[in-house]
């Protein structure tokens, strides 16, 4: 496979390498103790050598495909409607992917002609989407999907028209066995494992009596019921949960209901009512309020120094990517940092009031390494069956993603009976108005019984 | 939380997994959310107090005053004549190539220049210079030159002078309310109006139907009944303080009081009340379609937007419903204030004459209504003219020109659209409630009466103030 180094660098670790440890972690299964020695090997990737640009590595197989005609990927984007914000800057990062496999050897010595079809975050426009790109666009692979409802909507008819398809989303439908042999979630991790990775260190952390705000509907019902599960397995108990009407604008009446002996006050509101949420939260408690836990969703793409947010200093957050550079100091973080033109402090380079997405957005770019490194170790050429066949069964074989430039969020466990990548989570504190990491997790902390096997379903 | 098991079949499983799903954070959290944190009631309230202000202020203003406002008008210059054909070709070439970009060119909207100079530069931004500048489409559709080209042929020649069919005086402006009501539920209700391919579509079958109403009616009847943006951009025209008046060969440019020369508007048929009504309420639906309010009301979650293809059957209930609620209160308005003045003027003259008020509050609505979509997609349009076939091109040096997206997101800069937004509306609605004054003051010999048959329409006046501004600042979707 073709493996990105960092200029100067030795390959730290071929492609036998990775394959050999790969292997042996499957024959393993998933322990800790193979767990942390494919981290530690994968680790030796992004150590070491000089930042300066990418090579392609001595191996790269350029003459691997039997062709040098593009490959051809969709990219399903929330470019209009209510996911646009999240659409400009997945657009932002995997155009940066794109151009980066493009300038060092594309896939398998082929470019990547990148298709952009807009699905107005609509689900029905979603399987249409779909639809043009295997039979107008005819593309080899289809990704980019977030909003659980725009997957749910269009996962299907790729599965239909068996389309690999990849979305980069956090849903658990992927790993619950919503889906077809040909949907897959590599890039990310789903907000099941998010939430069963950070319950223990938060619980251990700020105390075992947890009231839970969340907004009354599906999203809210996903953390209640997952996050409080992981309350209770961790010997906690939930002494409220307290649903919020989606209408709802002001939440002053709500928090009387916080019983006095709550430890641990979880939080996950979403909308144009969460600065509103959270100052009146603050003239609710004042200084004398419970340990504070939310998911970043909330505020995704919001600057932390907007107004009303003064009160969650010192409360806690989870982060699939920290925002601030020092919370995931690597030089692979780094280097995607510059690439997608992300700054330390997580804004846009040419625009510093432009706040990253940077929890989700990494997402697209790991989603492309997962597919280029696919494609090159199944020999993967045109969109027929057999090759289909063996893009599906070598990406379900893969047992690692690690973590370096390709990998920049971290290692990546991939299930094949899932579909389902995981990953280390990071748990970060308001201080300064900034987001400080506190915790990161193991990727073993994230991984929950598998609840199905995509494998066993004919290609 | 309850889980489908695969295989137990049935669409209530899928159902009820798909309800149990969690996603991103739908509605975000800036922009309405920093709206929000302001004190939207006080600008709520003030801006109606303005208008109420203005309407007493008018009232006690002597009609002399008022006739001296009129004649303000002071000539700029001269300019010559020039032959219409050439701008409108350009134009009809730049659409040409527009639309073969929409077919050909990049599948995304935002990078497609089609929706971008159509969506934004067009229908926003060139409305937006319609009411400081004057009637520039006047000189600019490319309907004369499509006119004169499909006129070339001998058998069609004689159609240029002598179309076959004359305009049926019955018509009225019917066939542009028909058109409008097309193009608004195209705009507002259809899934993928900013599909390029789609697009093209839309603007070929507008150009056929153009064509055709101009071959068979002729260029100016189509021009002056059909086509709706002759008549939406000359409506919005007679806000700008700059006219012209043709001497000969030449043309006089002036200047007067922004708004005034709606005064020379006339009266109306019913068929131009409901082009004018329609187009506040098309608007103002758009807005409304977002809010919180209307989603909870037809059963969505507000923070679960279900995508425009589920709302299609819905909001085009909704845009009718509301273009009729607009008709009948403005009608209600109008006959109150005719019980109260106790006129004698014929009331489909004074439903005619006082719709000329609603021209200023529509553009309001635009205005406010597309600001932000002006500010951010206006980049993106300058960057999708660099390379207008995703062929790699750097055209005019914009390819790879950032886009300043935080100019919708960062707090200063959504203070300041708010703001601007509130001035834009509670202006729009101070010049109405003005031209509904003076135009009452024409209408009825007796001053009082002018004035008590304005209270119903002042009263209309102040409750949309209040609803635009409700609008901008409510909870929304998106």
């Amino acid at each position: 496979m073709t493996r990105l180094t960092f200029r100067g660098e030795d390959a730290a670790m071929t492609t036998r390498d990775s394959d050999r440890k790969a292997a042996q972690t499957r024959r393993r299964g998933v322990s800790r103790r193979g767990l942390f020695k494919g981290a530690a090997l994968a680790g030796g990737a992004a150590v070491g050598g000089l930042v300066g640009g990418v090579i392609p590595s001595p191996f790269t197989p350029r003459a691997a495909s039997a062709t040098d005609k593009p490959l051809k990927l969709g990219f399903q984007a929330h470019r209009t409607g209510i996911g646009a914000g999240y659409g400009r800057w997945y657009e932002r990062t995997t155009k940066a992917a794109v151009k980066l496999i493009n300038e060092t050897g594309g896939i398998g010595g082929r470019p990547i002609e990148l298709i952009v079809e807009d699905d107005g975050t609509d689900p029905k426009r979603g399987a249409e989407v779909v639809e043009k790109f295997a039979n107008l666009h005819k593309v080899d692979f289809v990704f980019g999907t977030l909003f659980s409802h725009v997957v749910i909507g269009s996962a299907p008819r790729a599965g239909e028209l068996k389309m690999p398809y990849f979305v980069v989303s956090e849903t658990p439908a992927v790993p619950n066995g919503q889906f077809s042999r040909y949907v897959f979630q590599a890039g990310t991790s789903d907000v099941r494992s998010q939430m069963v990775a950070v319950a223990k260190w938060v619980l251990d952390k700020f105390g075992k009596k947890v009231t839970m705000i969340f907004p009354d509907y599906a999203f809210g019902y996903a953390h209640r019921d997952y996050f409080g599960a992981a309350v209770k397995a961790n010997g906690g108990t939930i002494k409220e949960l307290i649903p919020i009407p989606p209408r709802e604008s002001s939440f002053t009446k709500y928090f009387p209901r916080v019983p006095s002996d709550t430890e641990l006050l979880y939080h996950v509101m979403v909308g144009p009512g969460v600065l509103t949420f959270v100052r009146e939260m603050g003239e609710h408690f004042g200084s004398n309020r419970p340990q504070i836990f939310g998911f970043i969703d909330s505020l995704e793409g919001v600057d932390m120094a907007s107004p009303g947010l003064e009160f969650l200093e010192g409360t806690h957050f989870w982060e699939g990517f920290p925002r601030y550079a020092d919370g995931l100091p690597t030089r692979a973080a780094d280097f995607y940092r510059q690439k997608v033109g992300m700054t330390e402090t997580g804004t846009y380079v040419d625009d510093p009031k432009d706040t990253a997405y940077a929890s989700h957005m990494f997402g697209c770019w790991e989603t492309l390494f997962a597919i280029k490194q696919t494609v090159e170790q199944s020999g993967y050429v045109d969109p027929t069956a057999k090759d289909k066949a063996a893009f599906i069964e070598t990406l379900e074989n893969t047992r690692w993603f690690n973590e370096g430039i390709e990998h920049p969020q971290g290692h990546k466990l991939f299930r094949g009976g899932t579909h389902q990548a995981h990953a280390v989570q990071f748990i970060s504190q308001v201080e300064n108005q900034r987001l400080k990491v506190v915790h990161s997790t193991t990727i073993e902390d994230s991984l929950y019984e598998p609840e199905y096997d995509y494998t066993k379903q004919p290609l | 939380m309850a889980r489908c098991v695969r295989g137990a079949g049935g669409v209530l499983p899928w159902l009820g997994f798909w309800l149990s799903m969690p996603a991103p954070a739908f509605a975000h959290a800036t922009e309405r959310g920093i709206i929000l944190l302001l004190p939207t009631d006080l600008y709520i309230g003030g801006g109606a107090v303005v208008v109420a202000l203005t309407f007493a202020l008018m009232a006690a203003v002597p009609a002399a005053g008022l006739e001296a406002l009129e004649r303000a008008r002071f000539a700029l210059g001269s300019v010559p004549a020039w032959n219409p054909v050439v701008p409108s070709a350009a134009m009809l070439a730049v659409v040409a190539a527009l639309v073969a970009t929409g077919y050909w060119g990049n599948r995304d909207p935002l990078s497609n220049p089609l929706p971008l100079m159509l969506w934004t530069v067009w229908w926003v931004a060139l409305t937006f210079l319609h009411a400081i500048l004057g009637n520039l489409w006047a000189f600019l559709h490319p309907w004369l030159a499509l006119h004169r080209l499909l006129t070339v042929p001998p058998f069609l020649r004689r159609w240029r002078r002598a179309p076959p069919l004359s305009y049926p005086r019955a018509a009225g402006y019917w066939p542009a309310v028909v058109l409008f009501l097309a193009f608004a539920w195209f705009e507002l209700v259809y899934p993928a109006p900013q599909d390029p391919a789609l697009l093209a579509h839309a603007v070929v079958v507008y150009f056929l139907i153009t064509a055709a109403g101009a071959l068979l009616f002729g260029l100016d009847a189509w021009l002056r009944h059909g086509e709706i943006f002759s008549i939406f951009f000359r409506i919005v025209s007679w806000l700008s303080p700059f006219g012209a008046d043709r001497k000969g060969e030449r043309r006089t440019v002036f200047v007067t009081v922004p708004g005034i020369r709606l005064l020379d508007a006339g009266i109306f048929p019913a068929g131009g009340a409901a082009f004018i009504l329609l187009a506040l309420s098309s608007v103002s639906f758009d807005g409304f379609s977002r809010t919180f309010f209307w989603l909870d009301l037809v059963g969505e979650n507000p923070l679960e937007y279900p995508g425009r293809t589920a709302l299609v059957g819905t909001n085009t209930l909704g845009l009718a419903a509301v273009f009729g609620a607009l008709v009948c209160v403005y009608c209600l308005a109008v006959v109150l204030g005719n019980a109260l003045a106790r006129s004698e003027a014929p009331i489909g003259t004074q439903l005619g004459c006082f719709v000329v008020a609603i021209i200023p509050i529509a553009f309001g609505y635009h205005f406010a209504h597309y600001l932000p979509e002006l500010l951010l997609d206006s980049q993106f349009a300058l960057r999708a003219l660099s390379d207008p076939f995703a062929l790699g091109w750097d055209l005019i040096g914009t390819r790879d020109m950032h886009v300043h997206a935080s100019i919708v997101t960062n707090r200063e800069s959504i203070e300041l659209i708010w703001n601007l937004q509130v001035v834009g509306i509670v202006a729009a609605h101070v010049v109405a409630v003005a031209i509904a004054h003076f135009l009452a003051i024409r209408l009825f010999a007796n001053p009082r009466a002018a004035v008590l048959s304005q209270i119903p329409m002042t009263a209309l006046m102040i409750g949309y103030t209040m609803f635009g501004l409700w609008l901008l600042s409510t909870p929304a979707a998106g």
